[in-house]
């Protein structure tokens, strides 16, 4: 039985090498970083890859300083849109997000109205990798994981391995310590996440950021689980229990690692098995102050679920270390490499400890062999210590950038994607053009362009046209009409833009009978 | 030396004018301010070889007593819009609609043949260098041509396919 489980897990980590798609990755700004236009932009488009949670995302000039604008999210796009059109200058666009793990990204672009500036001036903007607020959450999430496997792994204990263990004892105070951790945890998140290094300390704005990410949602689901798990009735408690561990799918680096349906599961295992390990720690103190042999069944029980588990446990370990980390020299080579290396060795540790109490400690136990229960007692008491040690390193790793998002293979990946095509905004006739040429590259392209007036409204002409042509490369215009899709879409799905380069498309966008919208824009096809 | 002038010059004159035979334009490109102005288009061919059939003028804001030219063979109507605000007519009355559009059709214009289409207009008390647009809808037996292509402001009125017919007012007189 075992064999063929672990090697259906050892299949799985082989399929498991496959992509992975870490922080969210700014895939292409309008207008581009460093550009210089002519007249004000209506609006700067950040195009993520992946739907983002802004936090901060503000607009300055570089003399006038912060300049009011409004925010809207598209998609995987954040759309600024300035209440008064831009005066000739300079200005940057700085942004703070929370991508689906959770993470806060930051940065900037710059670009200017009118003139290029003598120099392009960087604001000062950084990210730091740990403030007080990551410290703060690492510890809080230690606190909460230690709690919430307590509760779920002594619930687990008494349901698989002894039912007249009493668990109020130990699942209801972990149970409740743990839900309320998890609140705190949410603030902290929302602290991490807008780095609010000035603000108040009870801040709502900080509440609303934590309970928007990923991250708040585990928790509150996790809060709630925990809620159940206090619940007399045992079919309560259990899905309590089972909330609890689902909940840790919702957020964080293993949840969105790629693929998915790999990935997820064995989170959910791997959650599953510590809780029940590090959760029957302390209902087996309190088995230990019982006199009499019953005492050995249960050990003997809860050590035969062990090594059921615990092959089960590392193997799903191994598994989500590969997804986040790929390649061995990035083991090495990063901080997160350095930390998940540390938890291995804690681990190792424990896992002695654990083989210590099978193969000495438990047929001591058995024969009754003098003073075995004060070296039983000292052995848990170090693998409830042990454990601890292990969650407080697991909630710095969370805190972590993992080196997948930072791998060769990984950048390439991202800039394929920043490649999957280039959005233009055209200004002209006080109306806009949003063109997209999708995938950009040589052959067969879609490109589809949707007209908006002043205000952002969409206009949905009579007639869309598009003038294609390359100078470079002697390519003379080639007219092509668009077809109307839904919302005022129009759409050209061809092999016109055969070759690289720098193509002009211009656009004829019929208003009415009298009145043409005419854009013309560059795309560099490569 | 003279005559290598000349003929560079006549060349010259070919070359710059050959764009404006393609296209329908304005026979006068330029009248002064608050004044009355025969408006003659040139039609010189149909939609891609094919006869015109119908041609619709749309006529730009602040030009009022709109008067086409009855045309032989031809229909001509006009639309009229209501002001948004009243405007003071030519001879001091008040106007509260004007003519927004001029169209002439029932008739056949071959694309082998050319044709002018004319009107009477008066022309407002703007500043001189404003341009007037005037686009035009050709319509033929087989397809339509938009001549209503209008330059961004500020922009050289080159590099359209088919700009709309433009007035040039000079100072008042």
């Amino acid at each position: 039985m075992y064999p063929l489980r672990a090697f259906l897990v050892l299949v799985l980590v082989l399929l498991g090498t496959v992509q992975a798609c870490a922080h969210a990755v700014l895939l292409e700004t309008v207008p581009p970083d460093r550009a210089v236009v002519a007249t004000s932009p209506d609006m700067m488009i950040l195009r993520f890859n992946e739907t983002v949670q802004p936090i901060a995302v503000e607009l300055q000039g570089n003399t006038t300083g912060r300049i009011a604008a409004d925010l809207v999210v598209v998609d995987h796009e954040i759309h600024l849109v300035p209440r008064a059109p831009l005066a000739a200058g300079s200005y940057f666009v700085s942004y703070r997000v929370a991508s689906a793990d959770s993470h806060p990204v930051a940065g900037s672009f710059l670009f200017a109205v009118g003139a290029a500036p003598a120099e392009w001036t960087v604001p000062a903007l950084n990210i730091a990798t740990y403030t007080g607020w990551t410290w703060a959450a690492a510890i809080n999430r230690a606190f909460f994981l230690a709690a919430a496997f307590m509760a779920v792994g002594g619930l687990l204990f008494a349901f698989v391995v002894r039912r007249a263990q009493p668990v109020e004892r130990v699942v209801v105070p972990a149970a409740q310590f743990g839900a309320v951790s998890a609140i705190i945890g949410i603030y902290l998140q929302g602290g991490v996440l807008m780095d609010a290094a000035d603000a108040v300390p009870w801040n709502m704005e900080i509440w609303r950021i934590g309970l928007s990410s990923t991250r708040g949602a585990a928790l509150i689901a996790a809060a709630c689980g925990l809620f159940l798990c206090t619940a007399r009735r045992v079919r309560f408690s259990l899905v309590g229990a089972a909330i609890v561990i689902a909940s840790f799918a919702v957020s964080g680096h293993a949840a969105t690692a790629m693929p998915h349906w790999i990935a997820i599961p064995t989170l959910l295992l791997h959650v599953g098995a510590v809780a029940f390990w590090l959760g029957s720690l302390a209902p087996l103190l309190f088995v230990l102050r019982e006199a009499g042999t019953g005492r050995h069944g249960v050990f003997r029980r809860f050590s035969d679920f062990g090594t059921a588990i615990v092959p089960q446990l590392i193997l799903a370990g191994i598994i989500l270390a590969v997804l986040q980390i790929q390649r061995a020299d990035a083991f090495f080579n990063s901080a997160y490499g350095l930390i998940l290396a540390l938890k291995l060795a804690l681990v190792g540790l424990l896992l002695v400890i654990a083989i210590c109490n099978r193969w000495i400690l438990m047929p001591e136990m058995a024969e009754n062999i003098a003073g075995h229960t004060g070296r039983f007692r000292r052995a848990i008491q170090g693998e409830l210590a042990l454990g601890f040690a292990i969650l407080v390193v697991t909630a710095f790793l969370s805190q972590t950038v993992p080196p997948r998002s930072t791998l060769e293979h990984e950048v390439a990946a991202i800039d394929a994607a920043r490649d999957t095509g280039q959005t233009v905004l055209v200004v002209a006739h006080d109306r806009k053009a949003v063109v997209a040429v999708t995938p950009a590259r040589p052959g067969r392209n879609t490109i589809r362009v949707r007209i908006l007036d002043n205000d952002d409204g969409v206009i949905d002409p009579m007639d869309v046209a598009v003038d294609l042509f390359n100078t470079d490369a002697g390519i003379e215009p080639l007219q092509r009409r668009l077809e109307g899709v839904a919302d005022g879409y129009f759409e050209l799905t061809g092999p016109e833009l055969a070759v690289a380069g720098r193509w002009t498309i211009r656009i004829d966008a019929l208003i009415n009978d009298f009145e043409k919208a005419i854009f013309e824009t560059e795309i560099l096809v490569k | 030396m003279r005559s290598l002038l000349l003929t560079a010059a006549f060349g010259g004159l070919i070359l710059s004018s050959t764009p404006s035979f393609a296209h329908v334009t304005l026979d006068v490109r330029e009248a002064p301010a608050d004044s009355y102005y025969k408006l003659v288009l040139n039609v010189p061919h149909g939609c891609a070889g094919s006869a015109t059939t119908r041609l619709r003028v749309r006529i730009p804001d602040g030009v009022t007593g709109v008067k086409p030219q009855p045309k032989p063979g031809w229909e001509v109507a006009t639309v009229k819009t209501k002001l948004a605000t009243p405007a003071k007519g030519s001879h001091g009355e008040t106007l509260t609609e004007t003519v927004s559009e001029v169209a002439w059709s029932g008739g056949k214009l071959l694309d082998e043949h050319f044709d002018q289409f004319m009107m009477q207009v008066h022309l407002p008390n703007a500043a001189a260098g404003t341009i007037l647009y005037f686009p035009v809808v050709q319509e033929c037996e087989k397809g339509i041509t938009r001549w209503i292509e209008v330059p961004q402001p500020g922009a050289k009125p080159g590099g359209l396919k088919e700009p709309a017919p433009a007035l040039r007012l000079t100072p008042k007189r």
